[in-house]
């Protein structure tokens, strides 16, 4: 079958019937998607990459219970996010301090990453490391809006909280990181 | 802060933000699932079969539990005593409780049937009202009543007026006259 121009809908009732081919196209559309979705809640890339399979196939094995009222893509991601967050949370308990001082995202400058390589300047460093020590709500409605996959209203269904909420938490963690960077000097 | 610095730091915190979450995922990611989904979906489904079964059986052991816990609760329930007093009698002390065996249910309506005894009169014990309860099973055998004491009763003799009968040898005797000798 050509995948090309059909819809996630068309696909989904494909695949529902067991053609892996269809949800081969889905896992290629929104695989991205929900990979950022799960880096922003957890800030690993390999957890970001290990939760991305799980929720991947486990959409597949759930495909039952799509009822279609959210697009395929807002709900394949809500369940990544799901799943990132618990994964968050059985790290707080082994590590609730850590967590709140921010070091679930490893340090920018520590890390050997091509990431790394690619900051320009001091200032983007220093908002990278001030965004990473927000408060994890403020932080995820930061990143999640910044992965621009989604819209608002599909980012608060993915969340799981009214739109109002997620942009004043957006806002707040905007202004946030904006004082402390005026605070540094930038 | 000018307007532009503001912009600048705004500019900063979007680029930064972006680069945290701007990675493209890995391509085996897209190949470990379908590899997941294709080869797994037999051995995967047997992992959720029995997830599933596994979720059932604790289900129907904790529902069998609680069924059980109910029956016997209700099995070892004290059995309930009735007591039952005629009203104007005093209470019976507590010792005086007897055990009785269920009687079956009496066709007649008199349930109070009067005897005499030795100057006292038992009065049956007036019918239990049937008791509805809930329950599977009552075990009537454990029902127990205390006994119903009873006042003595004292009946006067019924005087009897004696009854004169005239003897049988007193009676005039009946004179029969004879058939054929009357000369006709």
């Amino acid at each position: 079958m050509s995948t090309a121009c059909v819809t996630d809908g068309e696909l989904v009732e494909h695949a529902r019937t067991g053609d892996t081919e269809a949800f081969d196209e889905l896992a290629r559309r929104h695989g991205a998607a929900v990979y950022r979705a799960a880096l922003a809640a957890l800030g690993s890339p390999s957890d970001a990459e290990d939760i991305a399979q799980e929720a991947l196939v486990l959409a597949y094995r759930r495909l039952s219970s799509f009822r279609g009222e959210a697009s395929f893509k807002t709900w394949v991601v809500a369940i990544a996010w799901k799943r990132a967050l618990n994964l968050r949370r059985r790290w707080w308990r082994r590590r609730p301090l850590e967590d709140e001082r921010g070091s679930l995202h490893e340090p920018v400058e520590g890390a050997p990453s091509a990431e790394q390589a690619l900051i320009a300047s001091e200032r983007d460093r220093a908002a990278k490391q001030l965004i990473q020590q927000l408060p994890t709500r403020l932080r995820d409605a930061l990143l999640c809006v910044a992965t621009t996959e989604h819209s608002y209203e599909e980012l608060a269904v993915i969340l799981g909280v009214p739109g109002g909420t997620l942009k004043w938490r957006v806002s707040k963690a905007r202004q946030l990181v904006k004082e402390k960077l005026a605070k540094r000097g930038f | 802060m000018s307007q532009s610095e503001r912009n600048d730091l705004d500019d900063a915190i979007d680029r930064a933000a972006q680069q945290l979450v701007s990675r493209e995922p890995p391509p085996r990611l897209h190949a470990a699932v379908m590899a997941d989904i294709r080869a797994g979906s037999k051995a995967g489904s047997d992992v959720w079969t029995w997830r599933w079964a596994l979720a059932g059986m604790s289900a129907a052991a904790a529902i069998a539990v609680t069924v059980l816990v109910l029956v016997w609760q209700m099995q070892t329930q004290r059995p309930a005593v009735f007591t039952a007093v005629s009203p104007g009698l005093p209470a019976s002390p507590p010792q005086a409780v007897a055990t009785v065996a269920p009687k079956p249910p009496s066709p007649s309506p008199s349930p109070s049937p009067v005897g005499r005894h030795e100057g006292r009169m038992e009065i049956a014990p007036p019918p239990i009202a049937q008791v509805a309860i809930a329950g599977p099973e009552i075990d009537v055998e454990k029902i127990q009543v205390a006994t119903i004491p009873v006042a003595d009763i004292s009946v006067a003799d019924i005087p009897v007026s004696p009854i004169q009968v005239t003897d049988i040898e007193n009676d005039r005797p009946i004179s029969v006259s004879t058939i054929g000798t009357d000369g006709k």
